[in-house]
Order: structure tokens, then C-alpha cells, then sequence
């Protein structure tokens, strides 16, 4: 398919950029730190002391596998969130590169139709997110696995969780680009719809607090459709924490981000099919 | 229409089902993990409870001390006592766990019979009680006793006053002089069952302000949970049961445990576990935390999720400052069949 | 056949974002192009070259007109797919290699990358050495070859190139002429958009003029750089009474030759026997011919009246 070539492409050109460089070498020293400074000795299954660097960290000793739920409950609210920031900084500037002159036209007069190559970005830039965020909660999990023995995927269900929250958001910073071809107008939708994602979370609770009147019911319809990324984080926050969750609520949770993403694509497509560059 | 416009159509009917899907309201919300309280310091409650009962020696000219002080707490610590422990009888007084509890702390040295006692005085632990109180010298009891049948207890023997508002009463005298139960009242809220007439002068000098203060057992500030007081290691261990690698290790190395046992809902036991040699006792932490890991995977491995659950609260504080603290929730029902032999030791203890 | 491609009444006007016209950039243009020649396009700075192009393939989306391309419309990928592109400016990927960059084009035209066919694509541009080198540290000449090599990956049937030789030094110009014959000669259509009049002249076989939007002048080279009425005529070398030549019309030309204006064969005929009286030795009779700049510079001189 071509916009899996696209895709590819995407890829091998993120592979050379530093951005991403810079991201898996650091995610890689990280975990490489993690696997040689950090000693854990489990007795019967409970987490008996902890030694990083050889100093002792002081903790109640309970079972290993309960006291690693806050080590993933933080580490994938970090993926979630830090993922987030770093994707609208560091992909900010796909688009605009798709849409650069001498790129777009030469691509245009190839046998490719125009939405494959929104969504062949698109699928590239998801595909980066998820294989950033699933590293790096796959590392954790082995090395975390290697040294107390509990394995558990679903930080890594959580971690893509949190990819498919960024991919929402991306949906957004392309959808712009195609109007304004513009890397920092696309960050800054990215970041925008962040901020909106948020207080889409809290959104019954700002709409209590606001007076009636036109910038209340804007409020209120903007936020109905913005994915509240709160609720996602929470989400995966337990996913990968082993807490209790309505998997009714997170499939529609879920189903409304894709369905949230696809509109700005679908938007995307209309607006690119009639450019002319 | 121009093609290109489905797409616009097309991210219409999306945007109206993203907005639908995320705000339908999630019908049935997840089981949220149980929430367990450990007994870690006096509730509201426990303190307003601490407060009443608080009083002062009755003036007298020859008590030296006048400070005010709890008379149960007071009574436990009297002869220097090492181990004591008390129990909310009317906190308890609607749990199944009450009267297991009561049965447990008496199904020891024959103290059964001092239950029994209270019975005869027409005293219903559960109903007439406050707190019992049990000691290395005896029971302490207090509550209302002012329409108790104290001929049903004492029959025809006579007690000899004592103190301000003690009087002391040898049940059951033997032949040769010595007696199976003496019964000590203390004005009508306080009753010492014990087997040595010392013990009881020792019990009511240390009630109303006489001579050296004891070593406090417990300060009143220590007085929450359902059960709390102070217990040797073997004494513990033979209470939990078992003779597991934890609780020889907890023989070995414990010189004092304090315990608070929270029984509202689940029983949330906290025992903060005071030794002399701290690589004992850092060991010891970690053979509690293994063995309550263990139990926990064994309780899920066996289908039983809820104790599992409740286990992950387990948790065992490192030694610091020569003590290390820990911490378990059992559901009450699990609790309750593991107390359920102390039925009849206490059966056998009357015998 | 259908022709390679044919376009009726062009039209395409650049509007502000408040809807305002900008600039016209074709005003009604109609051409058609056979298979198998090589046309050429020229015309000033901003006469709509770059634009012709861009409707032509679909890159821009005319406002009147009908565009066929091979057959089809530009916006159908199969007709794109028969189609070889090498636009003005054309970026390419400073950190991939070549080859990475021709496989990737092969996967977006559907074809399978196989290597030995790059390295051949590569052998072909002069770029055979530099299959593993990143292309960033290229030169302009080097690049305008891998764009090219791009253009030609999968044999197309209609190469449309942007300024093909821009950069590239004498003897790769020279290069690349061979390599366009050899398409040519395969059967391929050229259609060359190029500021290079001669590299144009030495291309193409038919061109048309573009200004201001309009197609003002199209033909065969041959056509539009001939003169009427006028005739080169070269003398054995020797004395030449240049005077007595001139008497009789004749006017020196580059390359020791002479032209001479005769509207018939015996007017001709008349001075050339007048020549031959004054001693002149005729070697060499042909038509008088123009360049690609006079023709060009006529053109737009004739449209702007």
C-alpha cells in the first residue's frame, strides 16, 4: 500500500534526524543505568530493599509486584505526558516537510493520490510514537521483569495507549499544516490541543464555574469533541498500575479519540485534494 | 457533489460520534480497590472516646500524684507489667470478631474462667462491657456495673475495702489457703478478676494515684483501634498461629510489640515491632515481608481474590530508630475462621 | 495513438486568500504534443512555464480547460504512473543515500526496488561511484543527476523535466543530451522546460513560446528558425571582391560567409551569377536561419504589440 511506503519513508527520515537520535540513545542509556545500578532484592516474592548506585533507598517492604505499581503508575504518566510534549516538538515539522517546494510537487507527480500521502505521514508519525513509547516501556518492564521477576505487559498496553492520545493530537498539528505550512504554527496547534485536552477532562466542573453566555456555550462546544486527555492518562496510568478500570468506558474512550483524529484527517484531505502547490 | 467534498461529510459524522462516544457516562464505574485504614493514631472519635475517660484521683491526702490518667490503662500497667492488651468491647459489640477476640485473649492460663465469671455476676461481656483488659495479673473490666449481681459472683464471701473505692474479695478459697479468683472492684467501673490478692492492692494503688507510678503500659494518646496494647513476641506469634520461619524469627528478635487492630470494617493490624539487635531486625523485616508476599500469592493462586487484595496493603516498614512497623488487612470473614479454634481453647481454659 | 498529452483552453489565475486575483498565469493555451517527440517550452521569467507544467501533471488544479494525459486524466495515479518528473527544485533527503532515494520513488510508483536496476539507473546518470554516499554532501550538478535518475525510474513514457541540465558542467550537459536521445530513440515523449536556448535547440524538435500566458509561437525548430527570402551562401576561400559583393546585395555574415535576401529562385540565381563574375568560387548554398534567442526575442516583441 502506498501509504505504507509513505510511512516507511517517514521513518527512515526520522531515523536520521537528532530529535530522535538524541531520544533513543538517552531512552537507551536510561534503561542501560537502570539494569546496571539498580539492585533489588526480593525475598519470597516481597521487595525487600532497594540499593541504586549503592545507596540504600529506604521503603516499606510489600509484595514486588504492589511496589512496583507506582514505579509504572509514574513511569507511564511520564511516557503519556512527557510523549506528548516531546512528539508536538519534535514532529511539529513533518508536515511542513511534506509540503516543502520541490518535495510536494515531485511527490504529486507520482502515482499517489493525495489523501495517501496525508495518511501515510500520519501512519509514519504514529508509527514513531508508538515504537518510542512501547520502547521505553518495554525496557522498563524487562529490566523491572529481570530484577524482581514479576512480568506484566500492560505498561505496554499503556504505552500505546498513550501513542494512539499523541496520534490525536497530531491528527491536528497536520491538519493545520496543510492550511499554513508552518513547523511552529503545528507545534503550536499540537500544544493547543493539549490544553484544550485537558480542560476537556475537567470540563463539567469549568462549565459549573463559568457564568452563562456566548464564550461559556463556545466552552462547552469546543471541549465536546476534544478528547479529554486527562481521562486517557488516568486511564493509562491504570493499565499500567494493575488498578481497576471500566474497559466499557476506555473502549469508548478510545473509540472517540480515533474518531476525533480522523475527523482532522478527514478535513486534512478535503483542504489538500484542492491545493495547488 | 465534487468528491472531495465527502471528505468534509465524512469529518461531520465523525466529530458528532467522537463528541457522543467520549461523554457517554460509563454506566457501571470499576470496583475500586478497598480502601484500608491502618490504625495509626487516634480517630475523632477515639479521641473524644480517650477525653471521657480520663480522671483524676479521688482526693486523698496521702496520693502523691494527682495527674490525670486513664484507670483501665492505669490498672494494666500496675506491678510493672509487661504485657497487656485491651479490647473495645463496645466498639466491637455488633462484629462476629468481638466475641472470637474475647474468647482468643482469654483462651489462655485458665483465664476462661474469669469470663465465666463475669456470667455468674450476670455481666454479658458484650452488652455491659466497655473494655476488658488482659494482663499478665489478671482481666481488667470495665463498663457499668451498677446493676451487676455481685452475689452471683462473690456468694457468701466478704471483700475488704481498700484504697478510696476498692474492695477486694477472695472467691473460692481452696483448702489450702490459697485462691482461684480474686474478683477487685473499683467504685462500679472497674472490675479485676486476678489470682493474687498483691496483684489486686497493686491494681488500685496504681488506679488511684498510689505510691511510684508504674511504668505506663500505654499512654492514653496510644489508645486507638478496636484492640491495642503491648505484647511479648511469643505471645504475638502464638496468636497469629503457625510455626513458620516468620514467626520464630519474630520470637528471636521482638522484646516488645505494640499492636492497634482497626475492626470497623476489614481488621487492619498494625505491630510496631521493638528489638534490641537491629540486623535481627532488619531481618526480620524481610522475612515478614516475604511471608505476607507469599500468603498473598498463595490467596490468589487459590481463587480467594478478595484476601489477595487486601494483602497488597501488607507492608512492612524497614527498622529505624531500633522498631519496624507492619502493617496487614484481612477481610474480616478470613479473620474470623482462623480465630474460630479459640472457641474452644476457651472452652477447654474453663475446664 | 492518443497523443502524450493535450491541453484545450487553459486557464489559471493565483488569487489572494480575500479571493482577488493576483496574477493570470495561463490565459487559454491549447497544445498538444505527439508521442515520441521531444518539445520544447520557453518564454520569459513568470510566462507561465512552471505552471503549465504543474496543471499538466495535477500538481495544480487549472480553473478552465481540459488536460489529458496519456490517455487519462492527471488526476488518475495510473496515468501519473506512466509519467517522469523532474521539477525545478526538486529536495531531496540530505541524509539517504541514492540508492535509498530511488528505491524509495520505485515503492511510490509501485514497483519493486530492485538493486541491480538502481545501480544501472545510476550508471546511466554518471552517478555509478556515489551509490553510498549521503546525498547532502552532493553537488548541484550531482543532484540535478539523481533527480533525473529519479524522473527515469520505471521507464516512463513521458519525461517532463524542469531546467534538466541546470548545474551541470559542459561535459555532463553533453551527458545528458545522450542519455535524452537514447529515451527518444526508445520511444519516450520529452517535453523540456529550459532557460538553456541551446541546450534546447539541441534537444527538441518542436517548441512553442510562452508569454504572459499565451502560447505565442509553436513548431518545428526547423520551422521557426528559418528565414524567408534570405539564403546563406559561403565562397571557396581566395579573394573576394567583398565590395563588388556588396554592390550586389550581398552582406557579410559570421563565419566568412555571406546572406543575400531573394524573394525567387531567378533573383537568386541573378546574384549568384553576379557573384561568380567577380570571381567568387560558390561552395555552400542553404537558407538563412535564425537562433532560438531571435525567434524568442521576436516572439515576445510581436505578442507584447
Amino acid at each position: 500500500m502506498i501509504s505504507l511506503a509513505v510511512a516507511r519513508d517517514l521513518l527512515l527520515e526520522a531515523a536520521a534526524r537528532r530529535w530522535f537520535l538524541a531520544l533513543g540513545l538517552a531512552l537507551t542509556g536510561l534503561l542501560l543505568l537502570l539494569l546496571i545500578s539498580l539492585r533489588l532484592e526480593v525475598v519470597d516474592g516481597a521487595l525487600a530493599a532497594t540499593r541504586l548506585f549503592g545507596q540504600p533507598l529506604h521503603h516499606s517492604i510489600q509484595a514486588a509486584d504492589v511496589a512496583l505499581r507506582p514505579v509504572f503508575l509514574v513511569a507511564s504518566q511520564l511516557v503519556f505526558w512527557g510523549g506528548l510534549c516531546f512528539g508536538v516538538l519534535s514532529c511539529a515539522d513533518f508536515g511542513p516537510a511534506l509540503l516543502s517546494p520541490g518535495r510536494i510537487e515531485h511527490l504529486l507527480s507520482l502515482p499517489v493520490r493525495r489523501w495517501e500521502l496525508l495518511a501515510g505521514t500520519f501512519l509514519g508519525v504514529l508509527a514513531l510514537a508508538l515504537a518510542g513509547a512501547v520502547y521505553a516501556s518495554a525496557g522498563l518492564v524487562l529490566v523491572l521483569g529481570a530484577k524482581t521477576g514479576v512480568w506484566t505487559g500492560w505498561p505496554v498496553v499503556s504505552a500505546v495507549l498513550a501513542a494512539l492520545a499523541f496520534g490525536s493530537v497530531y491528527a491536528g498539528m497536520l491538519a493545520v499544516t496543510v492550511w499554513v505550512r508552518s513547523a511552529a504554527l503545528s507545534a503550536a496547534a499540537g500544544a493547543s490541543l493539549v490544553v484544550l485536552g485537558l480542560l476537556a477532562t475537567h470540563r463539567a466542573a469549568l462549565l459549573d464555574v463559568m457564568g452563562p453566555g456566548v464564550g461559556r456555550t463556545f466552552f462547552a462546544g469546543l471541549t465536546s469533541v476534544v478528547p479529554p486527555l486527562g481521562k486517557l492518562a488516568d486511564a493509562a496510568g491504570a493499565l499500567a498500575s494493575s488498578a481497576p478500570f471500566a474497559p466499557g468506558g476506555l473502549v469508548r474512550l478510545l473509540a472517540g479519540t480515533l474518531a476525533f483524529a480522523a475527523a482532522l484527517l478527514a478535513v486534512a484531505v478535503w483542504r489538500f485534494e484542492r491545493r495547488d502547490f | 457533489m465534487e468528491r472531495r467534498w465527502l471528505w468534509l461529510l465524512a469529518a461531520g459524522l465523525l466529530v458528532i460520534a467522537a463528541a457522543w462516544l467520549v461523554r457517554i457516562p460509563e454506566p457501571h464505574a470499576p470496583v475500586p480497590r478497598p480502601e484500608v485504614e491502618m490504625p495509626r493514631q487516634l480517630r475523632p472519635a477515639e479521641r473524644q472516646r480517650m477525653l471521657s475517660r480520663l480522671t483524676r484521683p479521688p482526693a486523698d491526702a496521702g496520693a502523691p500524684r494527682t495527674e490525670v490518667r486513664d484507670p483501665m490503662l492505669a490498672a494494666l500497667s500496675a506491678g510493672g507489667a509487661g504485657s497487656g492488651l485491651v479490647l473495645e468491647v463496645n466498639a466491637l459489640r455488633n462484629s462476629p470478631l468481638g466475641e472470637l477476640l474475647l474468647n482468643c485473649l482469654a483462651a489462655r492460663d485458665g483465664r476462661g474462667n474469669a469470663l465465666e465469671a463475669l456470667q455468674r455476676m450476670g455481666i454479658d461481656p458484650l452488652r455491659d462491657v466497655d473494655r476488658v483488659g488482659i494482663t499478665e495479673h489478671g482481666i481488667v473490666v470495665s463498663g457499668d456495673f451498677r446493676r451487676a449481681n455481685w452475689e452471683g459472683l462473690l456468694g457468701t464471701a466478704t471483700g475488704a475495702p481498700y484504697g478510696e473505692r476498692g474492695q477486694i474479695t477472695a472467691v473460692d478459697p481452696r483448702t489450702d489457703g490459697g485462691s482461684t479468683l480474686v474478683a477487685t472492684r473499683w467504685g462500679d467501673s472497674l472490675l479485676h478478676l486476678g489470682d493474687s490478692e498483691e496483684d489486686a492492692r497493686r491494681v488500685l494503688d496504681a488506679v488511684e494515684g498510689r505510691g511510684a507510678a508504674p511504668r505506663p503500659l500505654l499512654s492514653p494518646e496510644q489508645s486507638y483501634g478496636e484492640l491495642y496494647g503491648v505484647v511479648s513476641g511469643p505471645d504475638l506469634a502464638r496468636t497469629l498461629g503457625g510455626n513458620e520461619a516468620w514467626a520464630t524469627a519474630l520470637v528471636e528478635t521482638a522484646s516488645r510489640v505494640e499492636v492497634h487492630l482497626d475492626a470497623r470494617r476489614d481488621v487492619a493490624l498494625v505491630a510496631d515491632v521493638s528489638g534490641e539487635d537491629a540486623r535481627k531486625l532488619e531481618d526480620l523485616g524481610k522475612t515478614l515481608g516475604g511471608a505476607l508476599a507469599l500468603s498473598r500469592a498463595q490467596a490468589r493462586a487459590g481463587g480467594d481474590d478478595e484476601t489477595a487484595e487486601l494483602l497488597s496493603f501488607a507492608r512492612v516498614s524497614p527498622a529505624q530508630g531500633g522498631a519496624l512497623s507492619l502493617e496487614v488487612a484481612l477481610p474480616l470473614e478470613v479473620v474470623a475462621r482462623r480465630l474460630a479454634f479459640c472457641r474452644g481453647d476457651a472452652d477447654a481454659g474453663r475446664r | 495513438m492518443p497523443a502524450a498529452f493535450a491541453v484545450t483552453s487553459l486557464h489559471k489565475r493565483f488569487r489572494t486568500r480575500l479571493g482577488r486575483t493576483e496574477s493570470v498565469a495561463l490565459d487559454g493555451v491549447d497544445l498538444e504534443v505527439p508521442r515520441g517527440e521531444a518539445f520544447g517550452l520557453i518564454g520569459p521569467n513568470g510566462a507561465g512555464k512552471t505552471t503549465f507544467i504543474k496543471c499538466l501533471l495535477g500538481i495544480a488544479h487549472p480553473d478552465r480547460g481540459a488536460v489529458e494525459l496519456l490517455g487519462g486524466r492527471p488526476e488518475d495515479p495510473r496515468s501519473r504512473a506512466r509519467v517522469g518528473y523532474l521539477p525545478e527544485r526538486l529536495t531531496l533527503p540530505g541524509a539517504w543515500t541514492p540508492r535509498a532515494f530511488l528505491a524509495s520513488v520505485a515503492r511510490l510508483k509501485a514497483l519493486r526496488p530492485e538493486r541491480p536496476g538502481l545501480d544501472a539507473l545510476l550508471r546511466r546518470v554518471g552517478l555509478a561511484d556515489a551509490g553510498e554516499r549521503r546525498i547532502r554532501g552532493f553537488s548541484k550538478g550531482m543532484r540535478q543527476r539523481l533527480g533525473l535518475a529519479a524522473a527515469l525510474v520505471g521507464t516512463p513514457d513521458l519525461l517532463v523535466l524542469d531546467e534538466p541540465t541546470d548545474g551541470v558542467d559542459p561535459l555532463g550537459r553533453v551527458e545528458i543530451r545522450q542519455l535524452l536521445a537514447a529515451e527518444l530513440a526508445r520511444g519516450a515523449t520529452l517535453f523540456i522546460n529550459s532557460h538553456l536556448l541551446s541546450e534546447t535547440e539541441r534537444i527538441c524538435t518542436r517548441i512553442g513560446i510562452l508569454s504572459r500566458g499565451r502560447l505565442v509561437r509553436s513548431g518545428s525548430l526547423e520551422v521557426l528558425t528559418r528565414v524567408q527570402q534570405r539564403w546563406r551562401v559561403r565562397f571557396a576561400p581566395g579573394p573576394v571582391a567583398a565590395e563588388a559583393l556588396v554592390a550586389l546585395g550581398f552582406e557579410p555574415a559570421e563565419g566568412g560567409a555571406w546572406e543575400i535576401a531573394a524573394p525567387d529562385a531567378p533573383a537568386l540565381n541573378r546574384a549568384l551569377d553576379g557573384a561568380r563574375t567577380t570571381g567568387a568560387l560558390l561552395v555552400e548554398l542553404d537558407r538563412a536561419s535564425r537562433d532560438l534567442e531571435d525567434v524568442l526575442t521576436e516572439a515576445l516583441a510581436a505578442g507584447a504589440a
